[in-house]
């Protein structure tokens, strides 16, 4: 009597779950079907089963934008960001989870406020800052605006992090005689690897998807990102649909793999991290 | 595993970061380099996605006859290049050529500010249709060169109109009659793109022409002046009035907020609906809807004339190219400029089924055209309505406004009252 | 809570290179351009005036900016509770050795790997009221009465697009809620369910209290994103039919950069940050507290 409710209690379980993820799949499994239309076909039924596939679209779109070199511009600027958006994140929620000054409560607050300023309004004089440095038209200037807009959002998640973390192992390596860039370095920093794996997924697809600031600031051919080569075919009226869904499609597929190799650490990560915060 | 992988992901990241910093470094080099040398000449142009589809192979054309001589063209959609080239003309680094709307509200600003370089002795400028220079020039001094001729239409499909028996319209009787007659027999009279309100706004342009500048071509400057108003203009009233009717009558589809530019030319095109407005940039992709469905796509003007009365075209420039005030390059800028005018790169530079600002140069026109040529050689003609307009009016009422009036949020004539006040609040 | 600790205190010189790159590529342009708000530039020309608070009175006059104002606060609401909602429940359906489980994690979550604006494409496409999936699958289906004008009706585009926003957005509550789940005690739901509580009496009563944590951060950063809220709408209805899906963010872009009118779109930043501050505030301190009370 028990066992059989719970077969059944199951099989409503899992009857709920694939319902509901029909209405996940089906967004995805448009979106492709798209990317394999022309733009007279794409209208023409409501499930884009009438008039064959193109996959030439997808050649066509992956030559006429240079994907190519796209791909390794958004690869790079998002590698190196993300480095050093967990590095220097890393560094600066250790004296601010570590301390309970006044300063500390100040200085975390002070990052909190870049969650909530629009970027986007900034645009004139930050423009006028990167011309200045000679950062315009630089891949170095996107990846310094990348890490600095990243901040809050990881010293938020780090330092809520760290402060669940146990002192003991810090202070065994202090009173062994470790100054505290090596507790750092050798203790600490190992033991972030679970939100370092959230925040990395989350940077990595904000900056993988960002579209205003490589437009404006990397707006040469050499240097534009997948975003950037996306857009390209965007028009004033309407868009070029049968270049763009390709390249949305190719767009996704990196992240996607990314974000299954990391899957696991991303819930151990949030687990252990923010939620204890 | 994942130690090591942060490590190696790490050490990487300052090894490319050193290239990074050292690769611009080295560019910034080459710049000075080249502006050192005096033979050597690089010019920057910016344009919006579309616009002069040819000027990428004029330049390759140009820099091969021209030694020395390199331009670097980037592109990016209408708002994002705006918002660069703001940004850029704000810390004085802005490229050498640009793209700029023409009217008050657009080039009108970047001319107050100085940016923009005086092009009267580019010699081109002297073939180019007085009446399109207007919208790129302040006291007597043109600003920026239109590169093709807009104008709005009505796209029909040819064999709705045979099967139907039914006539090009020539006034605003018989246009009604039309879409009556369409109506009876259960197709959509017009495919409005309701969920664009760029799309919306169209019939306005299409329509005041006939009525309100037909009987004023001052209008404008008397609504300036403070002489007229929207609100109490009887021929404002008027086009209100015939939108309305459109409206009203029931020839949009019920579900037209809804619509998209993409799903109205579907339905255009299956025979669904019979007409679309619409600019003669958009022929091309007329065509192929017409080739994917097998029929026939024809164009005419928006009769919003009574019988017997003239009928007006709305006609305007497309955007135009304008040099940089501040450039060191303007002269080579300028020569670039007369070159991709000039009688024998026009066409190159503004690629199919565009219609030509030239005089002296005219394209093939397109079958397509057909029965709308006449009108567009002939009629008299006013410019699409937001260029003589301050910024505020053309969205507030004309645009987003009208969608709320086709939801029934409000009226076609409250519309007016709300152009009022946004043009006195814009003009403040 | 912390322990005295006989740990050295850490030196600030850590904050330096976050704080230093914060500050010069954040803090110092947000400053500059707050001052904008103040004055009436154009954006374009060098010459502008300081024209004091009028930009911010103007505001209050604005059909539009109240208008979105109004949309901005609704979508926020609407997000933050739908997509923590949504999330709980998938949480809850994919926790605890479920077959299939990393596949349909993944599954709910991949919304959240692609671009909004691509999101937003892809929806209006299946919104469209002739040829969109949507209605045509409720025309199939004999429900022709529910088959609407998602993205077209002045009462319903609003919704239609806060919709997707929880479609969107419920993957990552869902992780944050597994997170949590999984530091909930097993011998807490062993007990309950020795004393026979029924599957939802043990929710109501073991679990529930203790997602506080995960609450906080799905409230919070919903609202955030929520009062942020601006690729979506861009890509799906551009701020309309009329004024029925702006927001803050979409008027103010439009003001600054086709309107030309900068000054006035600071004054809205500007206030859209005071909103956003206050109501972050408000949430954390209510919501710790209520953590701290369980």
């Amino acid at each position: 009597m028990m066992r059989t409710t719970s077969i059944w209690k199951s099989y409503i379980r899992w009857a709920i779950v694939a319902l509901l993820s029909v209405f996940y799949l089906y967004p995805l499994y448009m979106l492709t079907v798209l990317s394999l239309k022309t733009n007279e076909q794409m209208f023409a039924s409501a499930f884009g089963l009438k008039g064959g596939f193109h996959f030439t679209n997808y050649v066509e779109a992956w030559t006429r934008s240079n994907f190519g070199q796209a791909l390794f511009n958004s690869s790079l600027i998002s590698i190196v960001s993300v480095s050093f958006i967990i590095l220097f994140g890393a560094m600066a929620s250790y004296p601010l989870a570590r301390r309970s000054g006044k300063l500390s409560v100040l200085l975390s607050l002070f990052f909190v406020v870049g969650l909530i300023v629009p970027v986007q309004l900034n645009l004139i004089p930050l423009f006028k800052m990167m011309n200045s440095l000679q950062l315009n038209q630089s891949q170095l200037g996107v990846i310094l605006l990348y890490i600095s807009f990243g901040m809050p959002l990881t010293i938020f998640l780090f330092s809520s992090f760290m402060r669940s973390l146990p002192m003991e192992l810090e202070e065994a390596a202090q009173i062994d005689g470790s100054s505290s860039v090596g507790i750092f370095f050798k203790i600490l920093l190992p033991l972030l690897k679970p939100v370092a794996a959230s925040v990395l997924i989350l940077q990595f697809l904000h900056i993988w998807n960002d579209f205003f600031l490589p437009v404006v600031f990397l707006n040469t051919d050499s240097l534009r990102t997948v975003q950037v080569a996306v857009y390209s075919f965007s028009g004033r009226y309407s868009n070029d649909w049968a270049h763009m869904f390709p390249m949305i499609v190719i767009c996704v597929a990196p992240v996607m793999l990314l974000y299954i190799f990391l899957q696991r650490y991303i819930i151990s990560g949030i687990m252990s991290g923010a939620v204890k915060g | 595993m994942f130690k090591r992988l942060t490590f190696g992901l790490l050490i990487s990241a300052f090894l490319i970061l050193a290239a990074c910093g050292s690769n611009g470094n080295a560019n910034s080099e080459n710049e000075s380099d080249n502006k050192s040398a005096d033979s050597s000449i690089e010019l920057k142009v910016s344009l919006t996605a579309q616009d002069m589809s040819g000027l990428e192979t004029l330049a390759k054309q140009y820099e091969s006859e021209n030694e020395g001589v390199t331009i670097n063209v980037d592109r990016a959609p209408d708002n994002q290049f705006k918002q660069t080239l703001g940004a850029q003309l704000a810390s004085q680094e802005a490229p050498d050529l640009f793209v700029q709307w023409p009217g008050l509200s657009k080039i009108g600003l970047s001319i107050d500010a100085g940016y923009l370089a005086d092009l009267n002795d580019v010699a081109p400028l002297k073939n180019i249709d007085e009446s399109l220079l207007k919208g790129f020039s302040k006291e007597e001094k043109v600003y920026g060169i239109p590169w093709s001729k807009n104008y709005l239409a009505m796209f029909y499909n040819k064999d709705v109109f045979e099967k139907n028996q039914i006539e090009i319209p020539t006034d605003w009787e018989s246009f009604l009659a039309a879409c009556e007659k369409l109506k009876a027999a259960g197709v959509t009279p017009i495919a409005l793109a309701g969920k664009e309100a760029w799309n919306v706004q169209l019939p306005w342009y299409a329509l005041a022409p006939s009525t309100v500048y037909a009987q004023d071509q001052d209008w404008d400057q008397k609504r300036f002046d403070n002489e007229v108003q929207f609100a109490t203009s009887d021929s404002w009233k008027t086009v209100a009035q015939q939108y309305n009717q459109l409206f009203q009558n029931g020839y949009f589809d019920e579900n037209t907020l809804g619509i998209s530019y993409e799903s109205a030319k579907t339905a255009l095109g299956t025979g669904q609906a019979a007409m679309m407005i619409d600019g003669n940039w958009s022929i091309g992709g007329y065509e192929e809807i017409a080739k994917a469905n097998n029929i026939e796509i024809g164009m005419f003007a928006l009769p919003g004339n009574q019988a017997g009365e003239d009928i007006w075209l709305s006609s305007a420039p497309s955007t135009g190219l304008a040099v940089w005030s501040g450039g060191k390059q303007q002269e080579a800028a300028k020569k670039f400029l007369a070159y991709v005018f000039s009688d024998e790169n026009y066409l190159t530079l503004i690629g199919p089924g565009q219609f030509s600002t030239l005089k002296t140069v005219q394209p093939e026109s397109a079958e397509i055209t057909a029965d709308i040529v006449d009108v567009v050689q002939n009629a008299p003609s006013y410019q699409f309505l937001d260029i003589g307009w301050p910024a505020g009016p053309n969205v507030d009422a004309f645009n987003q406004g009208t969608q709320a009036a086709l939801g029934k949020a409000t009226t076609f004539e409250e519309l007016l009252t709300v152009a009022d006040q946004s043009w006195d609040k814009a003009v403040r | 809570m912390r322990h005295k600790s006989k740990l050295q205190r850490v030196p600030y010189t850590f904050v330096l290179p976050a704080l230093l790159l914060y500050l010069m590529f954040f803090i110092y342009p947000s400053i500059q351009s707050f001052y904008y708000a103040l004055t009436d530039w154009n954006g374009i020309n060098p010459d502008f005036n300081f024209v004091g608070m009028e930009n911010f009175l103007g505001l209050m006059d604005n059909m539009r900016f109240q208008a979105a104002f109004k949309n901005t606060l609704l979508y926020a609401v609407g997000l933050t509770l739908g997509q923590a909602i949504f999330g709980l429940l998938f949480a809850l359906l994919l926790h605890g050795g479920f077959k299939g489980q990393s596949f349909f994690r993944s599954v709910f979550f991949s919304p959240q790997i692609m671009s909004l604006l691509a999101i937003g494409y892809i929806w209006a496409y299946i919104y469209d009221p002739t040829t969109g999936s949507l209605n045509t699958i409720l025309n199939s289906l004999g429900l022709s009465g529910m088959a609407k004008n998602w993205l077209g009706d002045l009462d319903l585009a609003l919704w239609s697009v806060i919709a997707v926003s929880i479609w969107q957005g419920a993957g990552w509550c869902m992780l944050i809620f597994l997170a949590n789940l999984q530091s909930v005690p097993k011998d807490l739901y062993e007990a309950a369910s020795i004393d026979g509580a029924g599957t939802f009496k043990q929710f109501l009563n073991v679990t529930f209290p203790l997602l506080g944590p995960a609450i906080t951060i799905t409230l919070v950063t919903g609202m955030i994103n929520g009062l942020k809220a601006f690729d979506l709408i861009m890509s799906m209805t551009k701020g309309g039919p009329g004024y029925a899906t702006e927001s803050i963010s979409t008027v103010m872009y439009d003001t600054a950069f086709t309107r030309n009118l900068f000054g006035e779109a600071q004054a809205m930043g500007m206030i859209m940050f005071i909103v956003i501050f206050i109501i972050t505030i408000i949430q954390l301190t209510a919501l710790r507290k209520r953590e701290v009370d369980v």
